[in-house]
């Protein structure tokens, strides 16, 4: 019987490949069929969950800690040094120098992303704007938001940092960023729902954890932006950020 | 309980000194310059403490901007930051709010290691595990210049009320 890993759809297209090659390599290591998913978006990921087609998932710290307190979830690992940063970005052209200059009422592009769009109104308190003093604009994908930056439907863009530095040169050089995030203490994790069978979790782990040990997993790791690879996450490093994202609330 | 808190350097600038009593009797002289220091853009200044408000956990952030080294900090309750120039009731409320496991919020003015001071907007969360309160997280974010400034005249009104 296979099991579902699902990806979160926060990695950069550039990275679709590499995730396809990594689950076949863990599918090996762990000797556990897999079935990997690779939602392109949040709903196309909420409908996996909801069907029981994500026994695993690798899943962004917003939607982990719903995940972990409401849907039968517990954190296994995390990657080793690798962090969940964003840009708020502009035109390159814009009359917008500063967070401070953003004007009441403009158009924030962002994907359907929470921590990113949590994480991108508390970037902007210090110029006191907030939720009410800004129209937000959902885009299906972070490289969806830069477009309606250059297409100027939108002046605001947040962008998850991995996503930004993933853009083409050239469209990076059409943005300017305003503000980066380095928070350094909210990740991505790997989540198991308690229906995996205690067994199957553990070769799973085992699989993920030995990943990094070899020159062909490296090198698969590091095409995913996760050069270190996956170290053990406790119980209570989940629980942590889950109080972590809750303070980033409001 | 707590270990030894290190004492502060006394500041080679003009400096103003207060003693300090905190509410399980430990007293201390601190040292006040009147600098602030500006919040790093872009980061977040994480700690935890255990029930009584022992700091367990200091990330970089908090260690850049309190001045002191993690060493210093780990083990020490979080009033080693506080700034004389803040109202007792301000953390009464607080407390009072955390210890009824709820979430609190609110501007304060930290004291640093070096007598300088940095304006942060404060988060509070209890830490629960089984239903139990087993120590509480606490986030900092840069707070607006016209929020720090509604806070120094509240502060000062309250301050002037306490004296």
């Amino acid at each position: 019987m296979s099991l579902h890993i699902v990806i979160a759809p926060d990695f950069a297209p550039s990275r679709y490949a590499g995730w396809y090659f990594f689950a076949t390599m863990l599918q090996k290591q762990a000797d556990l069929q897999l079935k990997l998913h690779l939602p392109t978006t949040a709903e196309e990921q909420s409908a996996l969950i909801e069907r029981g087609q994500a026994d695993f998932i690798y899943a962004n710290p917003y939607d982990s800690a719903e995940l972990i307190r409401e849907k039968g979830y517990r954190a296994v690992a995390r990657p080793v040094d690798v962090y969940d940063e964003m840009v708020i970005v502009t035109q390159h052209d814009s009359a917008i120098a500063t967070i401070e200059d953003i004007p009441r009422n403009a158009i924030v592009s962002l994907a359907a992303n929470k921590d990113i769009e949590m994480i991108g109104l508390r970037l902007l308190e210090p110029a006191d704007v907030d939720a009410s003093t800004l129209r937000f604009q959902y885009a299906k994908t972070f490289p969806a938001v830069a477009r309606s930056l250059l297409d100027n439907q939108a002046s605001v863009g947040f962008l998850l940092a991995d996503a930004f530095e993933s853009l083409s040169a050239s469209t990076r050089e059409k943005l300017r960023v305003l503000r980066s995030s380095d928070i350094q203490d909210i990740h991505h994790a790997m989540l198991a729902h308690s229906r995996v069978d205690k067994a199957a979790g553990l070769q799973f782990l085992k699989g993920l954890l030995s990943a990094g040990k070899t020159q062909r997993g490296r090198t698969w790791l590091a095409e995913l932006g996760i050069p270190d690879g996956f170290a053990i996450m406790l119980k209570e490093e989940g629980e942590f950020m889950i109080d972590l994202m809750e303070t980033l609330k409001d | 309980m707590h270990s030894v808190i290190p004492d502060m350097a006394v500041p080679d600038q003009p400096h103003k000194t207060y003693h300090s009593q905190f509410y399980d009797g430990t007293e201390r002289d601190v040292y006040v310059v009147d600098e602030e220091k500006p919040f790093p853009k872009g980061k977040l200044i994480v700690s935890r403490t255990d029930t009584t408000g022992v700091i367990t956990h200091a990330n970089q952030a908090f260690i850049e901007m309190s001045g002191y080294t993690r060493e210093e900090l780990i083990g020490q309750p979080h009033y080693i930051l506080r700034h004389p120039e803040m109202p007792a009731a301000a953390y009464k409320g607080l407390w009072e709010t955390i210890e009824q496991d709820k979430k609190w919020h609110g501007y304060v003015k930290n004291l640093r290691k070096d007598g300088c001071y940095y304006w942060v907007y404060a988060t509070i969360v209890p830490n629960v595990r089984q239903g139990k309160i087993v120590g509480y997280s606490s986030v900092r974010r840069e707070p607006s210049r016209a929020k720090i400034a509604e806070s120094e005249a509240l502060y000062q009104q309250l301050l002037r009320e306490e004296s």
